[in-house]
């Protein structure tokens, strides 16, 4: 009998103390130091949240923001969080602006156990007037702005502006005398962009310079669409250069018509008209995607003379490789001053050069500063002169990168 | 008048969208892509100018028996068929993008998978024959560029095949060493030894240190893209950027004007 005891003792006590154990929650330590501030430079209706993990956040298994009108409640659980998280912005679109809101963060462990941090606020959601994160973009565009005012006036004042000379656009004289020669059409593409495209714009006034040249040699230009609203611009660019070269009479509006809006339904149109008119020239100006190599590769299949120009940075490879002239980037840009020879339109071109120029000498500066700060990183000691110099240096090229990359 | 007014419209909602591009406060804040709404609405309204020409360009070649109207006739066909798979699919569940349409012979949806997706696609599958025939032509090493670009994508190449680099390596010294003898049977000596000594000593170089060309090619392969490659992606992109900006300051100051008609 009493070993019986003592056997149920030993065997049954260790039992009772663990799942006495696993009953009782272990209690957690909230999260610290919540903060609750309206989101910077933003149309309001949104406030950030930041916080530290709770010490126990090993055991922690969800975060739970809680939002309140009143200090007192009710608090409402907003959002909760199944990893570690330090932090959260409350952009609900119920959110009002200039209303005291406040929050509070809840740890929740095992059994549900919680522990809930001290309440942030009040804060209020406010929309700002001017974004400050933009200042470099701001600063950026009043430089450009002066430097285009600048040149726009010395160009007025008949001063020389030296043009490098742009091999694709001397071409299109050529170009279309020989087709002219040829006997056969001119075709000119504008990919697949709508209007509201730069590249598109800039297009138009090579279209206008080719129309012009095509109306004076009489040669017949056909202008297949993707874009209805390209469509009708080029229909009147080609219409007045018709109109300038003192052949409107040859303006056929059936040559410039519209295609489909799909996009390899527009390169297969293409291709059959390249295949069916075999045009002597073909003019790929605009924005193109995948199928820039098919148009490319058709127009040389036919043995037309082609001239590309995008600023598609992805599909210029492929119009180098297959095109016997390519605009490349900002030279399809400056096409209308590089044709028109327009002081104003020069002017503005040269102030586009210097810009460059500034951008350029920011990236050698920041290469040079982040260059040295990394040398002095490895030879630097723990305090002195070198340690100074290289915070200096690496602060200010991370300045400098965060000046560029928001410009 | 007809040519200044666009240019003050221009003007002004140039003006403003660059202003409201620094102010997040509503209504400034989304006005843009409202501005690009807009833009949508006209241009849902001028697809009906685009679907005008369509038919009169090909209505008329085919009422005149043009050259190759028959193309036309099919282009016509599409056009009416799909509008006629839309009504019909339109009355029965009463939306055109009912997805149950999808296996309904003539249903929209169907039309649009057995008939739209493989046109589609065999037009891109057909980029493939066409980047062969374009690399042929762009690394044909003619001139010096050109070969420093041949040179350049086979080194790619090597990197990144799985055959294996020394293989690879191998049938590069021999292309280079034929491109050299093809270049000296031409009459360009100079040009042809540079080409045949490049190749015998990648050849040589290969078989004598196999290991350290394993090691290399996939580094080379790297370098060249992550350095020249880049930097001349990114000065690319700096100039498209800052043309960008130059033609947008010059429509919007009315300096850039050749867009507009003036007749």
């Amino acid at each position: 009998m009493v070993l019986a005891y003592l056997l149920s003792v030993i065997f049954t006590q260790p039992v009772v103390t663990m799942e006495a154990e696993a009953i009782q929650p272990v209690a957690l330590r909230p999260v610290a130091n919540l903060k609750a501030k309206d989101t910077p430079n933003d149309a309001g209706q949104s406030i950030d949240l930041s916080w530290e993990l709770s010490p126990d956040s090993a055991r922690v298994k969800r975060y739970e923001v809680y939002r309140a009108e009143s200090a007192k409640g009710p608090f409402e659980k907003i959002v909760e969080f199944l990893v570690p998280t330090t932090a959260y912005t409350d952009a609900d679109t119920l959110l009002r602006n200039k209303k005291d809101y406040y929050y509070r963060v809840d740890v929740v462990g095992e059994l549900e156990s919680r522990a809930s941090s001290e309440i942030a606020g009040p804060v209020q959601a406010k929309p700002e007037w001017f974004n400050t994160n933009r200042i470099p973009v701001l600063v950026f565009a009043v430089v450009y702005g002066l430097l285009l005012i600048l040149y726009i006036e010395f160009a007025k004042r008949d001063r020389e502006m030296f043009v490098r000379r742009i091999a694709g656009l001397d071409a299109i004289d050529e170009a279309v005398g020989r087709s002219t020669e040829m006997g056969k059409p001119i075709l000119f593409s504008f990919g697949i962009g709508y209007l509201t495209d730069v590249a598109t714009l800039a297009a138009l006034s090579i279209l206008r310079r080719v129309a012009r040249r095509a109306a004076e040699y009489e040669t017949r230009i056909l202008v297949p669409n993707y874009d209805p609203i390209v469509m009708t611009a080029a229909q009147e660019t080609v219409k007045q250069a018709f109109s300038e070269a003192g052949r409107p009479d040859l303006y056929q509006e059936g040559d410039i018509t519209f295609l489909t809006a799909d996009q390899f339904g527009y390169a297969a149109g293409v291709n059959g008209i390249m295949l069916r008119e075999k045009p002597g020239t073909v003019f790929l100006q605009g924005v193109f995607y995948a199928e820039a190599l098919i148009l490319a590769e058709t127009a040389h299949s036919v043995g037309a003379i082609q001239i590309a120009g995008t600023n598609m940075a992805t599909q210029l490879p492929f119009f180098i490789a297959a095109c016997d002239y390519t605009l490349i980037g900002e030279e399809l840009f400056a096409a209308s001053a590089y044709l028109d020879r327009d002081p104003q339109l020069l002017g503005s071109l040269k102030s586009e050069d210097i810009a460059k120029l500034i951008t350029v000498g920011l990236i050698v500066v920041v290469s040079v500063v982040g260059t040295i700060g990394a040398v002095l990183t490895s030879v630097s000691g723990e305090s002195g002169i070198l340690r100074s110099l290289t915070e200096f240096f690496n602060s200010g090229f991370e300045r400098l990168v965060s000046f560029l990359t928001t410009s | 008048m007809k040519r200044t007014l666009p240019l003050i419209i221009t003007f002004i909602a140039g003006v403003f969208v660059v202003v409201t591009f620094f102010i997040p406060r509503e209504p400034f804040g989304s006005l843009e892509q409202r501005m690009l709404v807009w833009y949508s609405i006209l241009g849902g309204f001028t697809l009906l100018l685009g679907i005008d020409s369509l038919i009169k360009h090909h209505t008329r070649k085919v009422a005149r028996r043009e050259k190759d109207w028959f193309y036309s006739l099919v282009t016509l066909f599409g056009l009416f068929g799909t509008l006629a798979a839309g009504i019909v699919t339109w009355a029965k569940y009463g939306t055109p993008l009912e997805l149950a349409s999808l296996n309904e012979v003539g249903g929209f949806f169907w039309v649009y998978k057995w008939i739209m997706v493989p046109l589609q696609g065999t037009m891109f599958a057909l980029l493939a024959f066409f980047i062969a025939s374009a690399a042929y032509r762009a690394f044909r090493a003619r001139t010096f560029d050109a070969t420093l670009l041949l040179i350049a994508a086979i080194l790619v190449m090597i990197g990144r095949l799985s055959m294996g680099v020394v293989p690879a390596t191998l049938i590069l010294a021999v292309l280079l060493v034929a491109a050299g003898i093809h270049r000296l049977l031409i009459r360009k000596p100079v040009f042809g030894a540079v080409l045949a000594a490049l190749g015998v000593g990648l050849g040589v170089l290969v078989l004598a240190f196999p290991q350290d060309a394993i090691r290399l090619a996939p580094q080379v392969q790297e370098w060249l893209m992550s350095v020249p490659q880049t930097a001349a992606r990114r000065g690319i992109l700096i100039g498209v950027t800052l043309g960008t900006i130059a033609m947008s300051i010059r429509i919007i100051l009315g300096i850039e004007r050749t867009y507009i008609s003036s007749t």
